[in-house]
């Protein structure tokens, strides 16, 4: 008797669980088949319609005409050429996945300093003085735009080394949490061929290699930048070193004069390329028109889905990818990586230095294998955002120039769809472009299944 | 949890309740509701204060937020759409009305008095699409030449003609353009804004043969202007490149920045039409120092037209009101309206010929109206194919003008390209639709024959 009551109590207690379970998930289960699953499955069979705003034709099922038309038919060289274009803008994917670990490595450990927060304090204020002075020299020579560049970065390394790592958490995810419509604008600012902030230091770079050309030996002056291209690379591999050390916490210290040097030796890297490169052509340099600008670095056609010689250099592509790149860097992969770092046994690292490893060894043989299932889920929604991406970016920035240069499969959608009003051929497009991000990640799964399974 | 709950839920209803009490109604204070999509000019202020004062039992009201295209018809077709929309341009009228959005006004129109003898007839086929009529003419704009005669007597030049050549506007333009010292900017621009199709149209060219079925940008007149305005920009050095342009506008667009240019005498020549005169109005320093003149011509005298005409939409609930509002915009308070705001010309061309506006007492420095009353009446709205849509067919030419300011081509070849392209869409519509089809031979008499010489040259994609 006993028995039965606590068992009806129990189903009683189910039931009235699952309804309230129900009831609040109603409200989402409603807005997912509202606005989500019914649109999806709406989609897949207007893909294979006719259907079009403007009425050209009665509407019709046309089975796979779209998908040949797109693939092979009449639109198939939009439609590929559009998603070379993407693929093109891809290209920033592992350096933008490689950075997103080398910044959580910088900064998954708290910065210590030695001296305590006076010593902090002290740092911060040698930075922001060092970098004032310099800026103020750069631009009492007339090179306003490094000038900025470098008070920019005194600034931050100066912020840096009161706040500590937290203040570089912060500032590498700001770009993801601001809107990115204005991250577009200031973009946009910023390749400005004239009075853009990256021209205008291709350009002090320039100058300074021409100046410095013309009053020394060539040999002389070359001999000289390619010493600072040697200590380009020893700083960057000392701040690697430094980087993947597990076994103790960044020192501010470490990590400034790193940085510091290797912001050097890549100026001084530029110098040496704009001599090398650009001072034969002696005459006058061109800099690179950025967002007007058909030329990209595989020397892609505008117009025929070819390489060829005459454009390549670069142009908005590459501006896109370079921006990317830098919205990417600091963003949610950044996150996914420090949670990863955190996840690592400290045991591991224990062994490590036990067996005598070094900084190099213990970051191939141990951090990285433990990482490798953040950085299969980073790929994975890396190439599927990479896939969907380029709408607000041609919509903001170039409208999908120049030469239709900068329209991807995304906008090409929105072209499709909203602008020529055929929706059939739209649907067909969004979803040949789910079959490539779903192949991708299928591969990417298999094979990423399989290496972790080894590594297991 | 159950309380919870229930106070989420109370909430959430709570929310609604006010959300639906906020709703616009369709009357407010006994008057019908009339949307109408339109920018957000404050001469559009006043001009919506004059239609509510004259019909007592509408509240019209406006909504700025909503002029894209895409949005209108989206919106219309799930119902929520405006009852009155402005369409920006003949090429934007042709994609309302083949997304079935505009109200064939035909009759009405006729009925109502704001037919097209009701307005210039420069600006009839701004609103009407293969022989009917969708819309009425809020704003007329033809293009003109503004000049800063501070500039000109800065530097000497006398003062341009009202009509002039290619010749002499080349002339004065290099007259006028002067580099900066460091050779990265400009002192002073000489002109802006020169539009590649109405330089087609000056030079007795035409985007699409007289029929519409075949576009002739490869025509040597067209070729003669690609090459005229290539040379402006490359060749002169008066026109700025897209290049040039990218570094004088900012953040603020390229409008923003040439209003200013000229009103700062940075810049001497700018083409626009008379809402130009809007913004100069805020400029103190440029009274007095504006001039006008004609574009300049090769073959013909000729400016684009640019009418932002309103159309109704099908799908509005008060279609007896949205008549009304056409019917006030071919009124004469409203051109008055108009007049008196400088915002374009009035849809009737009577009001832009009085005394009073061709020389205003009230500001007798603007004494260059009778120009802009003689660009719109000679000039011509934007041509477009009856076979192909006129917004899409413009993207292989930008693309070719792209490739032509990049360097990859000659205008010449950029322009034969672009034709190829353009025809080879109408080809395609024509295989593909039996709407086209049936056009086709309304206009020319005879059935779509794909095998036709003419066709050849565009029917090289097929079989891919």
């Amino acid at each position: 008797m006993k028995m039965a009551t606590a068992k009806s109590g129990r189903r009683r207690m189910l039931r009235e669980d699952t309804a309230a379970a129900v009831a609040f998930l109603a409200p989402s289960l409603f807005g997912f088949l509202a606005f989500v699953l019914i649109p999806v499955l709406f989609s897949l069979v207007m893909a294979f319609t006719n259907w079009d705003l403007t009425y050209r034709e009665p509407f019709a099922f046309v089975g796979l005409d779209n998908f040949r038309s797109l693939l092979w038919g009449e639109e198939s060289l939009q439609f590929w050429k559009y998603f070379l274009n993407t693929l093109y803008l891809m290209m920033g994917l592992p350096v933008s996945i490689a950075g997103s670990l080398a910044l959580a490595l910088l900064i998954h450990r708290p910065i210590r300093i030695g001296w305590g927060r006076a010593g902090r304090f002290w740092m911060g204020l040698v930075c922001l003085a060092v970098g004032a002075v310099v800026a103020w020299l750069l631009a009492w020579m007339g090179l306003a735009d490094t000038a900025f560049w470098v008070a920019v970065v005194a600034l931050v390394a100066g912020l840096g080394a009161w706040a500590g790592a937290v203040f570089f958490r912060t500032m590498f995810y700001l770009p993801h949490v601001t809107a990115g419509v204005a991250m577009f604008i200031l973009w946009k600012n910023l390749y400005n061929p004239d009075f853009g902030l990256i021209n205008g230091i291709l350009r002090n770079f320039i100058g300074i290699s021409v100046r410095t050309a013309r009053s020394l030996p060539a040999v002389v002056s070359l001999s000289m930048e390619g010493l600072i291209a040697v200590a380009m690379l020893w700083a960057i591999v000392r701040i690697w070193r430094r980087a993947i050390s597990e076994s103790e916490g960044m020192s501010v210290w470490v990590l400034l004069r790193s940085i510091l040097l290797t912001l050097a030796a890549v100026m001084a890297a530029g110098l040496l390329a704009a001599a090398l490169w650009l001072l034969p052509a002696a005459g006058r340099v061109e800099l690179p028109g950025w967002l007007l600008s058909v030329e990209n670095l595989w020397g892609l056609s505008p117009e025929r889905i070819a390489l060829d010689q005459r454009f390549f250099g670069l142009g908005a592509r590459d501006a896109l990818v370079f921006m990317g790149i830098w919205m990417a860097v600091g963003g949610t992969n950044m996150l996914l990586y420090l949670a990863g770092l955190g996840q690592v046994p400290e045991e591991l690292y224990d062994a490590a230095a036990v067996d005598g490893a070094g900084r190099w060894p213990t970051f191939r043989h141990v951090t990285w294998p433990a990482l490798a299932p953040t950085t299969f889920l980073v790929l994975v929604i890396s190439l599927a955002a990479g896939f969907q991406g380029g709408f607000e970016q041609a919509r903001v920035m170039t409208g999908g120039g120049p030469a239709g240069t900068t329209v991807t499969l995304g906008y090409y959608i929105y072209l499709t769809g909203f602008q020529e009003f055929r929706l059939g051929m739209a649907s067909a497009i969004s979803w040949l472009m789910f079959a490539v991000v779903f192949g991708m990640t299928l591969l990417a799964w298999r094979h990423g299944r399989s290496v972790l399974d080894e590594r297991a | 949890m159950r309380r919870i709950f229930l106070l989420i839920l109370v909430i959430l209803l709570a929310g609604s309740f006010v959300a639906w009490r906020l709703k616009p109604a369709d009357r407010l204070d006994g008057r019908t509701r009339l949307v109408w999509v339109t920018d957000g000019s404050p001469a559009r202020c006043d001009q919506v204060a004059i239609f509510n004062r004259l019909h007592p039992g509408v509240s019209l009201t406006t909504d700025p937020g909503n002029l894209y295209m895409e949005k209108i018809i989206v919106q219309s077709l799930a119902g929520v759409g405006p009852d009155v929309f402005d369409v920006a341009g003949r090429y934007v009228l042709y994609g309302f009305v083949e997304a079935d959005i505009a109200l064939d006004l035909t009759d009405i129109a006729a009925e109502e008095g704001f037919g097209p003898e009701a307005t210039w007839v420069s600006v009839v086929d701004a609103m009407r699409i293969n022989g009917r009529q969708y819309s009425f003419p809020a704003a007329v704009n033809a293009d003109v030449i503004f000049y800063n005669k501070a500039i000109f007597d800065r530097y000497g030049v006398p003062y341009p003609p009202k009509e002039w050549t290619w010749e002499e506007f080349v002339d004065t333009g290099r007259r006028l353009t002067r580099r900066s010292s460091d050779g990265r900017g400009y002192e002073c621009l000489g002109v802006m804004g020169i539009h590649w199709y109405e330089l087609v149209l000056q030079a007795g060219g035409t985007m699409y043969s007289r029929d519409g079925t075949l576009c002739s940008l490869d025509s040597p007149e067209a070729l003669e202007a690609i090459r005229f305005y290539y040379d402006l920009s490359h060749t002169h050095h008066i026109l700025p490149t897209p290049d040039d342009e990218a570094m004088i506008s900012g953040a603020g667009g390229e409008r923003a920045n040439f209003l200013s240019l000229f009103g700062t005498e940075r810049l001497a020549m700018v083409r626009a039409g008379r809402w130009a005169m809007a913004a100069f109005r805020d400029y103190p320093e440029l009274r007095g120092k504006i001039g006008v003149v004609h574009l300049p011509h090769r073959r013909r005298k000729v400016s684009v037209i640019w009418a932002r005409t309103c159309a109704i939409n099908r799908y509005s609930r008060h279609r007896d009101e949205a008549v009304k509002l056409l019917r006030f915009l071919a009124s004469e308070p409203y051109s008055l309206a108009v007049l008196e705001s400088g915002d374009s010309l009035p849809p009737r061309p009577e009001f832009a010929e009085r005394p009073e506006f061709l020389v205003d007492p009230q500001r007798p420095e603007e004494g260059f109206n009778a120009v802009f009353a003689e660009a719109v009446a000679r000039g011509q709205v934007p041509e477009v194919s009856p076979l192909v849509n006129p917004l899409s067919a413009l993207e292989p030419v930008h693309e070719q003008i792209d490739l032509m300011h990049s360097g990859v081509k000659t205008p010449e070849e950029a322009f034969v390209a672009a034709a190829a392209q353009v025809n080879r869409m109408i080809y395609a519509n024509l295989r593909d639709y039996e709407v086209y089809r049936r056009r086709y031979q309304q206009i020319t008499g005879r059935e779509f024959d794909p095998e036709d010489p003419q066709w050849r040259p565009y029917r090289r994609d097929e079989g891919r």
